[in-house]
């Protein structure tokens, strides 16, 4: 049955061509445009900063946007038109009596998973062009150390971060039973913990910080760049007790999701 | 005969509101059964709790003749509850094609046959936002019975249709019952559509299950004839205290083996009488005496 409600999910998706574009699709494009315009700019107008390019190193820059607050937006808006859409429009009565109600939950978080996982990737290789772009420009290019590597640990950094997100969306959508609420709510917590965060920094290294999905983020990050041979990467001990913290957020919040779902009465959507 | 649902002390309440009492009742396969009610009266709760959406508080049911009413058994049934309910963003065709997937029904031009019984083939690319009530409520219904379902759920399923499409409804609604062997659960509020398309009927007020049976027998169970004799004054002397004038005759209530008795008594005191009839009522007045506040009644 899982398969079935994926494929519903998934096909659903596919067809509300609108709401994945701004959801999904936006940032890579907009990755690769300011990305070009940028350097267009700065070499017209500054120079050539540095003698080569490391379309590499773009590209995993390109998979860091993604954790930004503005990428975490679309996200979230993406996430509560899968996960709130059927309160929205009403339309629980019509897929649950096909399918079981964990079931379709978990169909929607897989499909939420992949439109982020392509979403990511995208923006690396959105990044991963502008590179080369600039590398066209400077007429030379350079390359990381383990740069598979080093892309994988950017990419889970940014995966975990916004499945935590997503996950988040996932709850307030049950609990709220609306769309605006998945929206404003993981928002408000979004910023909250962006302005908490300013009192404390990675640099010290404080064990407590890797269960703050951005400070998680971050130190998998900084852990891909030490991969990569950077040599100041800071807070690298955070990335595994991060990791597995941003695991543990999205298990977490997905079962409670799923928990309060199971036991919910739906008399009106 | 087996039953499509079995309901046993099957209750729900939210808080201290009870919105189905404890309700004990069998729908047999193969027939129209209408489920009637004013607002509020448990009916919507019922389907939903039949359908997994609400959690019985009480009581229990079987479905399909089966105890654990899970996705496997709820796919064998098609359901349309309240106002369609349909993602604006998909075409008819993909709405089908969607609810196929989540079924995991396959079966090559089903849609486009489904479509066509539905009346909506020239829409089918069409997306639901721009459809009207009716045409939505066509596609929901289209939406139910794609795959194949052995019991079928309509709640309200006229609404926003014109005459036509209700004419059209009721003679599809028999066609799968007499034809497709389907059962069906009807709820609506038109008592005259449920009178002409079910053939059992339950009526639920505040919750509680307050009549049931065949609905020619619910409109015919009153228990008066109606006599129309002269002079009347002698007739109604001799038929006594049940009796009394009615549209130029009289009523009498009495149970249908006494009739032939009291029509001799009449004859043989002279009374000449023109005609004998079994008053029979609609369903409506049914239904207006059996929910009519207690001290009221119907008119």
């Amino acid at each position: 049955m899982i398969g079935q409600a994926f494929g519903a999910e998934l096909f659903k998706l596919s067809r509300n061509r609108w709401s994945l574009f701004w959801a999904f699709g936006f940032m890579p494009v907009f990755a690769i445009v300011s990305g070009i315009v940028e350097e267009t700019s700065v070499r017209a107008y500054v120079g050539d900063l540095l003698p080569y390019a490391n379309p590499i190193r773009y590209a995993y820059d390109g998979l860091g946007t993604t954790q930004s607050s503005i990428f975490q937006v679309f996200a979230i808006v993406g996430a509560a038109i899968l996960f709130a859409g059927e309160y929205r429009w009403e339309t629980w009565r019509s897929i649950l009596p096909r399918n079981d109600r964990t079931t379709i939950m978990i169909a929607k978080l897989l499909v939420f998973a992949i439109a982020v996982a392509a979403s990511i990737v995208a923006c690396g290789l959105g990044r991963w062009l502008v590179g080369l772009y600039d590398a066209m420009l400077t007429g030379q290019a350079d390359s990381s150390a383990n740069p598979l590597l080093g892309l994988l640990t950017g990419f889970s950094a940014a995966f975990l971060q916004l499945m935590v997100t997503g996950t988040l969306v996932m709850l307030v959508a049950v609990v709220s039973r609306s769309l605006m609420a998945a929206v404003v709510g993981p928002l408000v917590i979004l910023v909250a913990v962006d302005l908490s965060a300013i009192r404390f920094r990675l640099e010290t290294g404080e064990l407590w910080l890797a269960a703050l999905p951005n400070f998680a983020g971050r130190a998998m990050r900084e852990l891909g760049l030490a991969v990569m041979g950077e040599p100041d990467a800071i807070g690298v001990h955070l990335a595994a007790p991060g990791a597995i913290a941003m695991m543990a957020w999205t298990a977490l919040l997905a079962i409670a999701a799923i928990v309060v779902f199971q036991r919910q009465d739906l008399s009106r959507e | 005969m087996s039953t499509a649902l079995e309901t046993t002390g099957l209750g729900k309440s939210y808080g201290a509101v009870t919105a189905v009492s404890a309700l004990d009742f069998a729908i047999p396969k193969g027939l129209v059964y209408g489920v009637l009610g004013p607002n509020g009266a448990g009916k919507s709760t019922l389907l939903r709790m039949v359908l997994g959406l609400v959690t019985p508080s009480r009581g229990g049911f079987r479905l399909l003749g089966e105890n654990n009413v899970n996705a496997t058994v709820l796919r064998r049934v098609g359901a349309m509850i309240e106002a369609p309910s349909l993602y604006p963003f998909l075409t008819a065709r993909d709405m089908l094609r969607m609810a196929a997937r989540m079924s995991g029904f396959k079966e090559q031009g089903r849609e486009d046959a489904v479509l066509a019984r539905v009346g909506l083939t020239d829409a089918a690319d069409r997306k639901a936002r721009t459809f009207s009530m009716g045409m939505r409520q066509r596609l929901a219904l289209g939406a139910a019975l794609l795959a194949r379902p052995e019991l079928l759920i309509l709640d309200e399923p006229t609404n926003g249709l014109d005459p036509a499409g209700i004419q059209e409804m009721r003679t599809l609604v028999r066609e799968l019952v007499d034809k497709d062997g389907v059962t069906i659960i009807l709820s609506s509020h038109l008592l005259d559509e449920v009178e002409k398309v079910c053939d059992r009927v339950a009526i639920l007020n505040h919750g509680k299950l307050i009549a049931e049976g065949r609905v020619a027998d619910l409109v015919s169970g009153r228990g008066a004839i109606f006599i129309a004799a002269s002079p009347i004054e002698k007739a109604l002397a001799i038929a006594g205290p049940r009796a009394r004038a009615h549209a130029g005759g009289m009523s009498v209530d009495i149970a249908r083996e006494e009739a032939p008795a009291l029509i001799r008594a009449l004859a043989a005191a002279g009374v000449d009488v023109f005609e004998a009839r079994w008053l029979t009522q609609s369903l409506e007045d049914v239904f207006l005496s059996s929910t009519a506040p207690d001290g009221a009644s119907a008119p």
